[in-house]
């Protein structure tokens, strides 16, 4: 019994339903997997991006949006780290490298970040792409992605929206010195100044004691710890290196039990946050199986629709002395033929969509995410293949029970 | 070997709950090489007649004989098995498969199996060695020359004898016709009825055919009449004019 010469002539027949039954199949496997391998993309993306970070301190509130605002540069209002805790970590010797993150104010969208020199270098670990850090208060370093030339000049905007709806900070202007090497997260599209400038154009002094008018004497205010003013300005975050593992225990559990403090190991909430996401995340893929699992039946009522058309051809086969299981094993292998193709062709469209959904979210977050389709998006492929062939069976079934006279009358 | 149909009734319940009596005590034997005529009304049982003698249909009341095989008692499959060893199908739409070629139409019986029938020196396989082979020397032998292109393109009359080369693939012992020349015009059914009895004859098949076309039952031997299910009468040897109408 060989039913492939009657199945591929069946298929030839009817190639333009055949064609779209598989490429609704197709299209449904791709967006299926091509969410699924964003959401792992964004994930090595996400932990890529805090990995230089190993200990955050903030004031008290969300874990989560301390990391949101301080890794991710997400826009936010955060509550302010006292100076004299930038002050106190600056001497403790548990601290390898420490560096405020002062945020609140953007260029053209870029958020503007104040740290110390060598957080545009990570402390000495990374050179910048070009020119050098910046050594004065009007002077900045930009990411990679900052469509700003060294030597160009810029007014910082207050606030976080782009187009500059909020204030220009009156005469104040940065040159860019310098341009980070690409870091694959949302610090590319950051300006880094100093920190000195941002507690200064906000009416907080430098932090220094030596404070006093610094319009055209920029250079000469100080850059960076020790920050020496009788009341050091606060920050949003500050980004701490800790001596040993066991020092970023302890100034964790130190600073986090304070009251004006928290402390946040990025790694460890974003942990959390995927152990949270997780289960969301197992409930999504459920529901996405389900629908493509939907969209693969409507398929097959379509295919099982198109099949009665064909009970005449089926009573033929029989009349000229097919047996039953020809028939069963014939439209069982049409529709065989249009799912596997339907998954195949999905898996390498479900490529596609994640490369697209990549290059989004990659935009969107300024991580570098790069979705690839992995064993786990072809196991679920070949899953949802398994039950549409499984499902198949069915209008097989009714084909073979059919009554060959009465098909022939028709 | 000879067919036989022996007391077989069959009716068919219709749609408004009422009974339909398709055939009714149908008596008929039809000797190896005979060419039978059915001719009658619509809706008389021809077909119903067509479909119990060729195992399609199973009767309610009767028994169906192929020789000393009893049709009536087989199960579906064995009387599938049975059609492909022993018997050749031609329908009134010709009913050939699109996407195939008139050669792939002929030789797709050839898929459906191997088959096993009774012969001189004891069981043999109906189906030929080589299919399309024998598929192409048919279609030569009905005048079909294009081979390649899609049955959907071709004229109704060679779409018919495409068919006729079809039933003929495992030199059938029979050859059911039901209609054969009814969807075709008044030139094409005349060849393609001479055609139908000289294959036949050539390959010594009995040929069961229902039809109303009067030149065709002319060619008949024999012509079973039937109105209401039942055999109305047996007519030897037919003029031709005015049988079956």
């Amino acid at each position: 019994m060989n039913p492939v010469p009657y199945v591929l002539s069946d298929l030839r027949s009817g190639r333009g339903t055949a064609a779209v039954v598989t490429l609704l199949i197709a299209f449904s496997v791709a967006i299926g997997i091509g969410v699924s391998a964003q959401e792992l993309a964004v994930r090595r993306a996400a932990n890529a991006a805090a990995d230089p970070f190993d200990l955050i301190v903030g004031a008290p509130g969300s874990q989560t949006q301390l990391l949101l605002s301080s890794v991710y540069l997400q826009p936010s209002a955060i509550g302010l780290v006292p100076g004299s805790v930038l002050q106190e970590l600056t001497e403790r010797p548990e601290v390898a490298f420490l560096s405020p993150l002062g945020f609140g104010d953007q260029y053209a969208g870029y958020p503007i970040v104040g740290v110390v020199p060598g957080f545009a270098t990570r402390n000495n670990r990374a050179g910048l792409a070009d020119g050098r850090v910046f050594a004065a208060l009007d002077e900045a370093v930009v990411g990679s992605r900052v469509r700003l030339d060294i030597g160009d000049e810029f007014t910082p905007v207050h606030g976080f929206l782009e187009g500059g709806i909020g204030s220009p900070h009156g005469e104040f202007t940065y040159r860019v010195v310098g341009r980070m090497a690409t870091r694959n997260s949302p610090w590319d599209a950051a300006i880094l100044v100093a920190i000195e400038s941002v507690w200064f154009i906000h009416g907080m002094g430098t932090g220094h004691a030596e404070d006093g008018s610094i319009f055209g004497h920029a250079a000469a205010v100080p850059i960076g710890p020790p920050w020496t003013a009788v009341e050091v300005p606060g920050v949003p975050a500050i980004a701490v290196e800790p001596a040993t593992i066991r020092d970023a225990y302890v100034l964790r559990s130190e600073l986090r039990n304070r009251p004006t403090t928290t402390a946040i190991f990025p790694a460890e909430v974003l942990f959390e946050l995927y152990a949270l996401l997780g289960d969301a995340s197992a409930i999504l893929a459920v529901f996405s199986l389900a629908t493509q699992l939907l969209v693969v039946m409507a398929v097959l009522v379509v295919v099982g629709l198109t099949q009665r058309h064909k009970r005449s051809s089926f009573a033929v086969l029989r009349a000229l002395g097919a047996p039953s299981g020809y028939v069963l094993l014939a439209v069982w292998l049409a529709v065989a033929v249009q799912v596997v193709a339907g998954v195949l062709l999905g898996v390498g469209l479900g490529q596609i969509v994640a490369w697209v959904l990549s290059r989004i979210a990659s935009d969107q977050t300024g991580l570098t995410v790069v979705a690839t389709v992995s064993a786990r998006e072809w196991r679920r492929a070949g899953l949802l293949g398994a039950a549409a062939l499984v499902l198949a069976v069915i209008p097989a079934i009714i084909s073979y029970r059919d009554q060959v006279a009465d098909a022939l009358r028709r | 070997m000879t067919l036989t149909a022996t007391d077989c009734s069959l009716s068919f319940r219709q749609p408004d709950g009422s009974t339909l009596t398709a055939l009714n005590d149908v008596n008929l034997e039809v000797e190896p090489g005979t060419r039978l005529g059915i001719s009658g009304p619509s809706g008389s049982g021809k077909t119903t007649l067509l479909y119990v003698l060729s195992g399609i249909l199973r009767p309610e009341r009767g028994v169906v004989r192929w020789g000393f095989d009893e049709l009536t008692s087989m199960r579906e499959a064995a009387r599938d098995r049975w059609r492909l060893a022993y018997a050749g199908f031609v329908f009134q739409d010709f009913l050939l498969f699109p996407g195939m070629s008139p050669i792939g139409n002929v030789a797709l019986p050839a898929s459906f199996g191997t088959a096993e029938r009774a012969g001189s020196r004891g069981r043999i396989h109906a189906q030929p060695d080589r299919p399309r082979d024998r598929a192409a020397a048919l279609l030569e032998r009905v005048g079909i020359s294009d081979r390649g292109r899609d049955v959907t393109s071709m004229s109704r009359g060679e779409r018919q004898r495409v068919a006729i080369a079809r039933a003929l693939l495992s030199r059938p012992a029979v050859i059911f016709a039901d209609e054969p020349t009814a969807s075709l015009d008044r030139s094409s059914a005349a060849d393609v009825g001479r055609l139908l009895v000289g294959v036949a004859a050539e390959a010594g098949a009995t040929l069961i055919v229902v039809t109303h076309d009067p030149d065709l039952l002319a060619q008949m031997d024999r012509v079973a009449a039937i109105e209401a299910g039942s055999l109305r009468d047996r007519v030897a040897r037919p003029t031709g004019e005015g049988v079956g109408r």
